[in-house]
């Protein structure tokens, strides 16, 4: 009979829990759907937490990070060496005839450097400081379709500072928005969040390039009265002060009605080394 | 007193095998390939682990774990924080509904399932981000995106197989 009874309450406490164990999994549930909802808020309002945490993050798993990437680094590398292989004859020429063309170039560029020299003597012409540059490897490269960022193996120990330009060989690919101790991530010009001030180099016409998230980025705010062609360059301007003028962005693809496509020079699909260019941000005078 | 020590330190390490790699699948999802044109459809091979998981063991992974999973995403791939953490929360709730009906499939209705899980949660986040920038982004990249990571599931899953079956001492 007690065993009976007590079969009895134990299987009534059974029947309790059940429905308890469900209410605190579901309460469970909406709480982290609401944490989830007021992370991403947070972050929309540009939460200093947020960034603080992301970068941290970035730079304790920055080691592995790299240590994953070596192997697939090398095999890209042997790709590589293998495909210069094959078009070793074809370039030899090309180069050659390259080689030629930029002598030529060489005697007008030192004139024209003398001349330069002379004329800002005359005009009393400050410059600005010539940046410095800071070779990076790419250790990340991870959110697909949603995010067009990287991350790279150098922070501010290395004097990496927030809105640095990051150019490849070729020309530019990005700024860095946050920058850890020995880790920094890099918004591409391809990014749907990213906003670069270009100028087309011929027409002098500025413009904001900014990205798709995929395949080329495009040229808003372009005046009415622009006139453009088909492989005009475009190069950074300078405004705002965050990245230096000059830098190559790329060629226009289509310059007929609707979205100006650009074809950027840097090959954003296959970067492995990269370098940031390491400049202070100019501040505009206070005109009060 | 050792041998209850150590059966408490095995059974702890055994509780936290879906944790681990779900973990050191984000960290393999991250480092660039170098293939032409896969950043713009890189692979989230964590979803794989939170599929395979939260079928066979879902009493491994606690739904705290998977929002912590996402989270740790978000924040190395750099996706706005607290998305993916919402889109894995999501999914693992789903996959716990139908969990016992997928155990008892074959691996091909497990596949279809797996696809359904990725076209959804891609699809959500596409929606996310859209709102989320106030454009809408392109659906092409998000759907190779999700094709690569369907046609990754068998390899994913066998390693997955192979340490549950290490781990777990499962048929």
């Amino acid at each position: 009979m007690k065993i009976n009874s007590k079969f009895k309450h134990g299987s009534r406490l059974i029947r309790l829990s059940f429905p308890l164990r469900a209410m605190v999994h579901k309460s469970l549930i909406f709480i982290l759907v609401s944490a989830a909802i007021s992370f991403m808020v947070l972050d929309k309002n540009g939460s200093a937490t947020i960034e603080k945490t992301s970068v941290v993050i970035a730079d304790i798993f920055s080691p592995i990070l790299d240590f994953i990437s070596r192997p697939a680094a090398s095999i890209n590398q042997v790709l590589q060496d293998l495909d210069n292989l094959s078009q070793l004859h074809k370039d030899n020429s090309v180069l050659r005839a390259e080689n030629k063309r930029l002598n030529d170039w060489k005697m007008i560029a030192r004139d024209l450097r003398a001349q330069n020299k002379a004329l800002k003597t005359l005009l009393g012409y400050t410059g600005d400081l010539p940046p410095s540059q800071i070779t990076a490897r790419v250790i990340g490269d991870a959110a697909g379709p949603f995010v067009r960022t990287l991350i790279i193996n150098v922070g501010t120990d290395r004097g990496i500072k927030k809105g640095n330009a990051v150019i490849s060989g070729e020309g530019l690919i990005g700024r860095v928005i946050a920058a850890g101790k020995n880790s920094a991530r890099i918004l591409l010009i391809t990014d749907i969040n990213s906003r670069v001030p270009v100028l087309v180099e011929s027409s002098r016409d500025r413009a904001i390039l900014t990205g798709t998230n995929a395949g080329q980025p495009k040229l808003l705010f372009l005046p009415a009265s622009a006139d453009l062609t088909e492989g005009d360059r475009v190069v950074t301007s300078g405004h705002g002060g965050v990245l230096p003028a000059g830098l190559p962005v790329g060629t226009i693809l289509n310059a007929g009605d609707g979205n100006v496509l650009i074809s950027t020079f840097a090959r954003l699909d296959r970067l492995e080394y990269v370098r940031v260019v390491v400049r202070d941000k100019i501040i505009s005078p206070d005109l009060n | 007193m050792l041998s209850n020590l150590l059966n408490f330190v095995e059974n702890t390490a055994r509780h936290q095998v879906p944790l681990m790699t779900m973990i050191v699948l984000v960290l393999m999802s991250v480092p660039p390939l170098y293939l032409p044109h896969y950043g713009g459809i890189a692979i989230n091979l964590s979803l794989i682990g939170l599929f395979y998981w939260s079928v066979y063991k879902p009493e491994f992974l606690h739904p705290v774990t998977t929002f912590l999973v996402g989270l740790f995403y978000d924040f190395l791939a750099g996706t706005p924080a607290g998305m993916f953490a919402l889109i894995f929360l999501v999914a693992r709730v789903l996959l716990g509904i139908y969990s016992k009906r997928l155990r008892g499939t074959t691996f091909l209705p497990l596949w279809v399932g797996f696809s359904l899980v990725v076209f959804g949660t891609s699809f959500v986040g596409w929606l996310a981000c859209s709102l989320w920038y106030g454009e809408l982004l392109d659906l092409v990249s998000v759907l190779f995106h999700s094709i690569l990571t369907v046609a990754l599931f068998p390899f994913g899953a066998a390693l997955l197989i192979w340490i549950s079956r290490k781990v777990y001492r499962v048929s």
